[in-house]
């Protein structure tokens, strides 16, 4: 026979289980939350469409240069390059590169032409590096290396050789190389040559040829959509009269010189792994509300759009 | 709104007082994230299924902003001393009123909800409760916390003077 304890928490457990069956059960925030389409990063969509990193493997000395895929010429002297700790380096040291000198390439890459929140003109961005048995290799001081960039009309005394900073995912270009205790003794602004833009840099690293876009203001460009969760969507915005790559952050996409005008480009993939973009060509005069709404395009496509940027 | 709530102030103050529960609580919605008032009687309420029409109110500055009214059947599964707890259902009109406002496609001001729940009630008298309901037409869970009185609620024990005995 049951007594009227037993009875009780019997009853009291049951009402417990139904309790946390239901406050586990499927809730839902539908009246107050937008049922949006979802999105997962693209990073693995754009890792596997930007520029491989060239690899040189160089065993004795040379004449040089070291000439990459798309002609960036290196010239450099095993004598100007040390280990960590600054112990002298010897033969074979690996060489690698990257080259991005088209706006396809850049933002496969996510590597924006931004200093310190305001916008740069580009010719082109490498990342130059070195290694010795695995160990990154930095130059020695006072040394340098030539680099030269590809360029069909490059103007004098006009780009400044931009070095970046980098911070986690975001790199920061800028041109003092106090910040990593390096004193400049190089002329910072490109020469010309036969190739096109042609400096001494001071310092391993990504590399630009850059200058500050002339401007008094900038605007930004925030990104909403009543149809799509914008949080894994990466945007990226390009300049085509100043050769400016920007990429959103928090999906705002920031610095904009006024007048300028945007081609903005949105890319996602679903959990299917399905593209999906947005395109949009716009003139900023003032801030911006962007309404997104993504549509499925094929690899193809996306390509041939980045292309036409 | 205000004739329902006029017929429901009506249905408490009646004879019905005397003989059952009435009471107030305040509601929070955790899935809309919104606060509201309501008002209950509570028939039948030494027996063991109890009818209780209830209206409440999500008040304007919530991101829901609705009434209901309707009416529960409770059973009284649990009684011990000063503690009672009761499973529920509940049956009520909705108006939601800033319908326009939810991302929902078929957001409509005039629905019919039903609910199911379970509460547990405390004391003789001035009885606090609390009670968790689970709205099925909306999936959204919401808490109740309130007090019911009954006719002996606000008597005055009667103190007997030894002298006169």
């Amino acid at each position: 026979m049951i007594n009227r304890n037993t009875l009780f928490f019997t009853r009291a457990m049951a009402l417990m289980i139904l309790g946390i069956t239901v406050l586990f059960s499927s809730c839902s925030r539908d009246r107050i939350e937008r049922d949006l389409n979802t999105y997962e990063s693209p990073n693995g969509y754009l890792d596997s469409k930007k520029q491989d990193e060239q690899v040189f493997i160089i065993d004795s000395a040379g004449e040089g240069p070291i000439i990459g895929n798309q002609e960036t010429a290196i010239w450099g002297s095993i004598d100007c390059l040390q280990l960590p700790g600054g112990a002298s380096v010897t033969y074979p040291i690996t060489v690698k590169l990257v080259e991005l000198y088209t706006p396809k390439d850049m933002i496969y890459y996510r590597m924006p032409t931004v200093a310190a929140g305001m916008p740069l003109e580009t010719a082109g961005e490498i990342r130059l590096r070195a290694e010795k048995d695995g160990q990154q290799l930095s130059l020695s001081q006072p040394c340098a290396f030539k680099v030269s960039m590809p360029n069909a009309a490059p103007q004098l005394n006009y780009m400044n050789v931009y070095y970046g900073n980098e911070n986690g995912d975001v790199v920061d270009w800028t041109t003092d190389l106090g910040i990593w205790g390096i004193t400049q003794t190089q002329n910072p602004v490109f020469d010309l040559d036969t190739i096109g833009y042609t400096a001494f840099i001071e310092k391993l690293g990504w590399i630009n040829a850059d200058r500050a876009v002339a401007n008094s203001e900038t605007f930004s460009i925030t990104f909403d959509s009543d149809e799509d969760d914008l949080s894994n969507v990466m945007f990226f915005a390009y300049l085509p009269d100043s050769k400016t790559i920007l990429q959103s952050a928090d999906g705002v996409i920031s610095g904009i010189p006024a007048g300028a005008l945007a081609k903005v480009v949105a890319i996602a993939v679903n959990a299917s792994g399905d593209l999906f973009h947005f395109y949009q060509e716009v003139t900023v005069n003032g801030e911006i509300t962007s309404m997104v709404v993504m549509q499925g395009i094929s690899d193809a496509q996306l390509t041939a759009l980045l292309d036409g940027l | 709104m205000k004739i329902f709530a006029f017929l429901f102030s009506m249905i408490l103050a009646s004879d019905f007082f005397a003989q059952s529960d009435v009471g107030f609580s305040g509601i929070y919605n955790f899935q809309t994230e919104s606060f509201g008032i309501g008002t209950r009687a509570i028939f039948r309420e030494k027996k063991k299924i109890q009818i209780s029409p209830q209206f409440s109110y999500f008040l304007p500055f919530n991101k829901i902003h609705e009434w209901t009214v309707g009416a529960s059947v409770q059973y009284k599964f649990i009684k011990r001393k000063r503690i009672q707890s009761y499973t529920l259902v509940h049956i009520g009109y909705n108006r939601w009123v800033n319908y326009e406002s939810s991302f929902m496609k078929d957001a409509m001001p005039n629905n019919w909800n039903a609910e199911f729940g379970v509460g547990v009630v405390f004391g003789k008298k001035i009885k606090p409760f609390v009670e968790w309901r689970y709205n099925l037409r909306h999936q959204e869970g919401m808490i109740h916390v309130g007090i019911l009185f009954n006719k002996n609620s606000f008597k005055v024990k009667k103190e007997k003077c030894a002298a006169y005995d």
